[in-house]
């Protein structure tokens, strides 16, 4: 399959920043692959050098086939992290303008324009001005200016902030289908939680230096769980279980108390099985391995505060979590 | 090429159809139009009531009271002033639309009502302190009341034989008295003890004044259409007005261009756009819809401007030419002018910020109203040739020679020009690149 993304050796920087740092990077076409990272890993400049809005510093790279993005915006929708709207235009007329700027034009502009609001079930607020919609209606129309001209490839930088659990959910499909309609799609983000979710290929940066680059199924057939969730029976000690060789530690988490293992030790499912042998529980069970857990794992090894402060700058606010947690029930 | 019209395009719409826009390209120029002759006709039609009082006078010489009286009786007034009157549309012949009756209802707006005084002669020997104390006595608008007292010196007309010099007279008044009745009672004065000089040294008054008085006709010039009036304050005005004229366009497209960039910024709609063109294209198309802007803003006022010459038969004050200059003038001083705008709106997030790279554009840019008197006075001389080439001021001072009695050599103004076009072209590659973009990115 053909690229449609390649970054050579990139690097960028801002003063004494360094932004990105020999950055390699493949995407195939009619994939979709999740850019994920903290914030300030370097995500967004990446996009932007892909946009050439950024240049950059040294390296080489080719967006659809083309030496820059330049050569080649109408076939590209991006939806930037820093996106707003024209407040005293109206809905209609902004979406218009930018169809126009993407090479559309009428009677094809309107008629697409009609189909996206139904679309999005912003049909009524065609001819109100921007100013008076939510942040959600306003970001629904941004994602609208850059799927429009039904371009080859989408670049989606945390499309999902600010968004309420329905809407989210709406925007996740409107990506899926244009993902399933053949279109290269990168989504942007650091909830990882979303990239897992939707992404087949997975590329983590962190400091501006890419640290993984594989597809979900790989990932996970990579890295063995090393949590182990149990529930044990009231009067039963949890901590006994840290007795277990190859248990590094247990602790009372949200999701309930976890043994968390070496996993070449002790692999999970014979923790399971230790655990249910040294204490009484309700249940137990291996806790599927999240990105998060392979970022963490990537960046901070068995560095438990590099851990603890790791997962603080991913997780943000715990409304977002709580959130996105949500709306993919 | 498609695209950088369409920004241009949503760019122009965007501004003229503002409210800010419309009252000052449309709404203003048109309300002065009307309310110009409205006003001047209201204000000629008001009559403020007429001031009435007496003025006491002690005169000691006795020749002075009584021609005060005369001078100051109303109908004495009201022909002094006509005589005023056409004497001011005499000095202004080249003010279109001056005449004698302008003049006159003018010299009305201006002089006031004619008053109705009435003088009281006092004894000669009557006490000045008792007088003066009447004044506080004085009741607004009682012909009995006295306003105002004069005291003549004695040796006023005749001078004592030791005395080098003539006595004279003073003047006591109410508080608050219309500065003009003071005037009219000090000229009285002045006239009165003039004439009693004449007369007590044998002069003839009427004599006097003969000699004294030279008259002059109306300057004139010659044109093609035949002679007229002298059109020298018009000569004068002409350059100022489309110096003005294309510093304002200039400055209204560049200011909305600053305030567009700003506005694109703090929406955060810049990077939305920049997904779809490129940052030359982004920039080069808010340029033009500004720049169409003030060309809008130029056509409409120098439209006003020279329908008014042609109204007053004075279009041929204005030469086709001179219109090409100015076009070609403001298209390359906007160049230069915005350009600087719309660098200083990329690298700042607010007007407030703004400001500050706005003050030295500004102090740069008011050197052309500090010539706007000189430059026409002297247009060849080495300072006005001098900054007619010096960017970004030289398409400015070039219009105040063009437009001047004495307009500079057509290699000169082609060279004011070429470095005019030179510096838009530099500062147009200045103003948008690529570092300038990196702040706005990294700043939105």
């Amino acid at each position: 399959m053909q690229d449609a993304v390649v970054m050579d050796n990139l690097r960028k920087t801002f003063g004494p920043k360094v932004a990105v740092e020999g950055l390699d990077l493949r995407v195939k076409a009619g994939s979709l692959t999740g850019l994920i990272g903290p914030n300030g890993a370097g995500k967004s400049t990446t996009i932007r050098m892909l946009m050439s809005i950024l240049f950059p510093d040294s390296g080489t790279l080719q967006v659809l086939g083309k030496k820059s993005a330049l050569e080649s915006k109408d076939r590209i929708g991006y939806l930037p992290e820093e996106r707003g709207v024209y407040r005293k235009m109206k809905v209609t007329q902004f979406l218009k303008y930018m169809g126009k700027l993407k090479g559309l034009r009428d009677p094809e502009l309107s008629s697409r324009v009609r189909h996206w609001l139904e679309r999005v079930q912003l049909a009524d607020a065609a001819n109100k001005r921007c100013e008076e919609l939510s942040k959600g209606m306003q970001q629904k129309v941004q994602f609208i200016a850059s799927v429009l001209h039904e371009p080859e490839l989408i670049i989606l930088d945390e499309p999902f902030s600010g968004l309420d659990p329905v809407n989210l959910r709406l925007l996740q499909q409107l990506m899926t289908e244009q993902h399933q309609q053949g279109r290269t799609v990168i989504l942007c983000t650091h909830v990882m939680f979303q990239a897992e979710q939707m992404c087949q290929g997975i590329v983590m940066i962190n400091n501006g230096r890419k640290v993984l680059d594989a597809t979900i199924d790989e990932i996970r057939a990579a890295h063995e769980p090393s949590v182990v969730l149990f529930e044990p029976v009231e009067g039963e000690d949890p901590q006994q279980a840290a007795s277990i060789e190859g248990i590094r530690r247990i602790e009372n988490t949200r999701d309930g108390w976890a043994a968390h293992i070496d996993p070449h030790r002790l692999p999970a499912p014979q923790a399971v099985r230790a655990i249910a042998n040294a204490l009484q529980v309700r249940s137990v069970a291996a806790k599927r391995v999240t990105l998060e857990d392979v970022f963490v794992e990537q960046v901070a090894g068995g560095n438990a505060e590099k851990q603890a402060e790791l997962r603080d700058a991913l997780h943000g606010s715990a409304d977002e979590n709580e959130a996105l947690e949500g709306a993919s029930a | 090429m498609i695209r950088i019209l369409h920004i241009a395009g949503r760019e122009f719409a965007s501004t003229v159809l503002t409210k800010g826009f419309i009252i000052g390209a449309v709404v203003v120029p048109a309300v002065l139009a009307v309310a110009i002759p409205v006003v001047v006709l209201i204000l000629s039609q008001q009559k403020a009531p007429a001031i009435v009082g007496t003025v006491a006078v002690i005169d000691p010489t006795g020749e002075v009271a009584p021609r005060l009286a005369e001078y100051l009786k109303p109908e004495a007034i009201a022909e002094r002033r006509g005589d005023l009157a056409k004497q001011a549309g005499a000095a202004m012949p080249s003010v279109p639309g001056a005449s004698p009756e302008a003049a006159g209802q003018a010299m009305d707006i201006v002089l006031g009502t004619v008053p109705n005084l009435s003088v009281q002669i006092l004894a000669p020997n009557a006490d000045l302190d008792e007088a003066k104390g009447r004044i506080r006595e004085a009741v607004k608008d009682d012909p009995d009341s006295t306003i105002a007292v004069a005291f003549i010196d004695p040796d006023a007309v005749v001078k004592g034989e030791s005395a080098e010099r003539f006595g004279g007279f003073g003047l006591t008044v109410m508080p608050r008295l219309d500065e003009r009745i003071i005037g009219e009672i000090e000229a009285g004065l002045r006239r009165g003890v003039l004439d009693a000089r004449y007369q007590a040294n044998g002069f003839e008054k009427d004599t006097i004044q003969a000699l004294t008085s030279v008259a002059s006709r109306d300057t004139t010039e010659v044109t093609d259409e035949g002679e007229r009036a002298s059109t020298s304050a018009m000569s004068f005005i002409l350059p100022m007005v489309m110096m003005l004229l294309v510093l304002g366009a200039v400055f209204t497209g560049g200011q909305y261009l600053l305030t567009t960039t700003i506005e694109e910024k703090s929406n955060r709609v810049v990077e939305v756009l920049l997904s779809a063109v490129s940052p030359t294209q982004l920039m080069a198309g808010k340029i033009l819809g500004q720049m169409i802007v003030g060309l809008t803003m130029l056509t409409i006022y120098s439209g006003v401007g020279i329908s008014a010459l042609i109204a007053f038969s004075l279009g041929d004050l204005i030469s086709p030419m001179d219109l090409v200059w100015m076009f070609l003038f403001f298209l390359t001083g906007y160049g230069m002018i915005a350009s600087l705008m719309a660098a200083a709106g990329a690298a700042v997030n607010d007007l407030r910020e703004a400001q500050a790279f706005m003050t030295p554009i500004m102090m740069f840019m008011m050197i052309p109203y500090f010539m706007m008197i000189v430059v026409p006075r002297a247009p060849n001389s080495t300072l006005s040739v001098t900054l007619s080439f010096i960017p970004p001021i030289n398409p400015f001072i070039m219009m105040l020679r063009i437009a001047s009695n004495d307009p500079p050599p057509v290699w000169q103004i082609l060279l004011s020009l070429g470095v005019a076009a030179t510096g838009a072209v530099v500062a147009v590659w200045l103003a948008p690149n690529f570092r300038t973009l990196i702040r706005w990115v990294r700043m939105a």
